[in-house]
């Protein structure tokens, strides 16, 4: 399968600078790096994905019959 | 230990794409719909709210293998600068008209983290990330069986309009008077 079609592609990689979080008129810079864990990169992200789907691990989950 | 490295590009699953996973042939048509648009220039990250909410209520077995199979993934911490900035968005979409009891905390929660790293977020309803300020970058109805009967889901790859969210918050700020920080 595929013709899905791709992300743009990203114009270049982000620098690891802070973002800003407004607390009314005050901020507060956060490190992007603080924000989440290790990098995974893609490709064992999705085997991690496919290997937990063909184990049946999420298979008790329910979604919101909302879609 | 190696470093984070947020300054990656990321797609943020949303907890529905996971929660479809219970059914193989609908998880591989999303499987393959992720490697071709992520190719090799964007991971995949999950939001520790996404976490809570696949583990809420499950089997102490199936709590034990989801920890270890999600460990596979970037995961989004749940700060406080996170959370303040998933209530910043539930104020400008309360702005914009909207009744904030329509948003759902979770995904109030995983968009601030999209805003935050600049991430798209996946997700299986378009409708929890609602304009004006996500757009959609892509998205695809996938056909599937359930027991027989014909079902569709409508995927689709959000962006953050960071520009109409800076937009909203600057006049959002001019409401409020100066404060003096406290001496």
């Amino acid at each position: 399968m595929s013709s899905f079609g791709k992300l743009p592609q990203p114009s270049a990689e982000k620098s690891d600078d802070k973002v800003h979080v407004q607390i009314g008129k005050f901020s507060e810079e956060v490190s992007r790096k603080d924000l989440g864990s290790d990098y995974i990169g893609p490709e064992k992200a999705l085997e991690a994905l496919e290997r937990a789907v063909k184990e049946k691990v999420f298979s008790d989950l329910k979604p919101r019959e909302n879609e | 230990m190696s470093r984070p490295n947020l300054s990656k590009n990321y797609v943020i699953l949303d907890s529905n794409i996971i929660q479809y996973f219970n059914n193989e042939l609908l998880a591989s048509k999303i499987l393959g719909i992720l490697r071709d648009a992520i190719g090799d220039s964007y991971s995949l990250a999950i939001s520790d709210f996404t976490f809570f909410e696949l583990l809420n209520g499950s089997t102490i077995k199936k709590e034990q293998e989801m920890v270890i199979h999600l460990n596979g993934i970037t995961r989004f911490y749940v700060k406080k600068t996170v959370l303040v900035a998933a209530a910043h968005l539930g104020c400008l979409y309360k702005e914009d008209g909207m009744d904030p009891g329509n948003i759902d905390i979770g995904d109030l929660i995983i968009g601030a983290s999209a805003v935050l790293s600049g991430s798209y977020v996946f997700t299986a309803n378009i409708r929890d990330f609602p304009v004006p300020f996500f757009k959609v970058e892509l998205n695809k109805l996938i056909e599937y069986e359930v027991k027989g009967a014909q079902k569709f889901l409508n995927v689709a790859f959000l962006k953050p309009d960071v520009e109409v969210i800076g937009k909203y918050h600057a006049s959002r700020l001019k409401q409020l008077p100066l404060i003096k920080s406290p001496t």
